[in-house]
């Protein structure tokens, strides 16, 4: 089944700042509205550009479009999941080279290995906190450097 | 098949969907009655035409065409169209697109 497209994807995204001396962009795609708003909020200081996407079809066209360098993504999505997203990514020499951190919604070691089939850089797992995610980006970071 | 490939045929499908969306607004922009109507179904139009051009990134083997770059100039000749002044040549530009439409579907 083909999800439903929100027509205005090219206005709801974007949150640019002027600021040069921030680390380049972050995607960040979740279909839960108020953690979007949480995890953009935490993390609008410390990158130049956060964008987000609330399904993972509008998370490609902002992958192709802006090209950031680290993307966060929720795991179970309906539609195309994080794991989709990720597998796919992955897989084009354009892409390869963005680093993806996948968000679980609860620890289990078949979604981490699944996560990890997928060629996911890094982990998370839901609750998390900005610290545990600001170190988490910079290893996911430090690992595809 | 494989996690790849699954996402991929999602991804087509859902480009596919996103030309469908165009073909709506096209048809509602040739039908619509004030200036407003026509801005609206054409902001639409652009805006999925937009996506299917950066979904096809992920699928398509040749990755995003000379078609679907044409796509994207006619679609804009189309929205700054005024049939009233040149009927002919905006006759044009629809069946061009829809030419290519058929093409990339």
């Amino acid at each position: 089944m083909v999800a439903d497209i929100p027509d205005q994807f090219s206005r709801d995204k974007a949150a640019t700042s002027t600021k040069t001396s921030l680390q380049p962009g972050l995607l960040f795609i979740d279909d839960n509205a108020l953690v979007r708003e949480t995890v953009k909020t935490l993390l609008q200081h410390e990158y130049h550009e956060v964008l987000t996407a609330d399904d993972a079809f509008t998370g490609l066209c902002l992958l192709a479009k802006h090209r950031p360098v680290n993307v966060l993504i929720d795991a179970g999505m309906q539609g195309l999941s994080g794991n989709h997203f990720c597998a796919l990514t992955k897989s084009l020499l354009a892409f390869r080279s963005t680093r993806i951190i996948i968000l679980l919604q609860q620890e289990s070691d078949q979604a981490r290995a699944k996560a990890l089939a997928a060629g996911a850089d890094a982990i998370l797992v839901k609750p998390f906190g900005r610290e545990e995610l600001l170190g988490l980006l910079g290893k996911a970071g430090a690992k595809a450097a | 098949m494989s996690l790849e490939e699954v996402a991929r045929h999602k991804v087509r499908e859902q480009g596919q969907y996103c030309l469908t969306k165009v073909e709506q607004a096209l048809a509602e922009l040739c039908q619509a009655q004030s200036v407003e109507q026509k801005q609206q179904a054409h902001e639409v139009m652009q805006d999925q035409l937009e996506r299917f051009i950066h979904l096809q990134q992920f699928y398509a083997e040749d990755r995003v065409g000379t078609q679907t770059e044409q796509l994207r100039s006619i679609s804009s000749l189309i929205g700054r169209g005024k049939p009233e002044k040149n009927k002919a040549e905006y006759l044009q530009h629809l069946t061009r697109f829809y030419q290519l439409l058929d093409r990339v579907h």
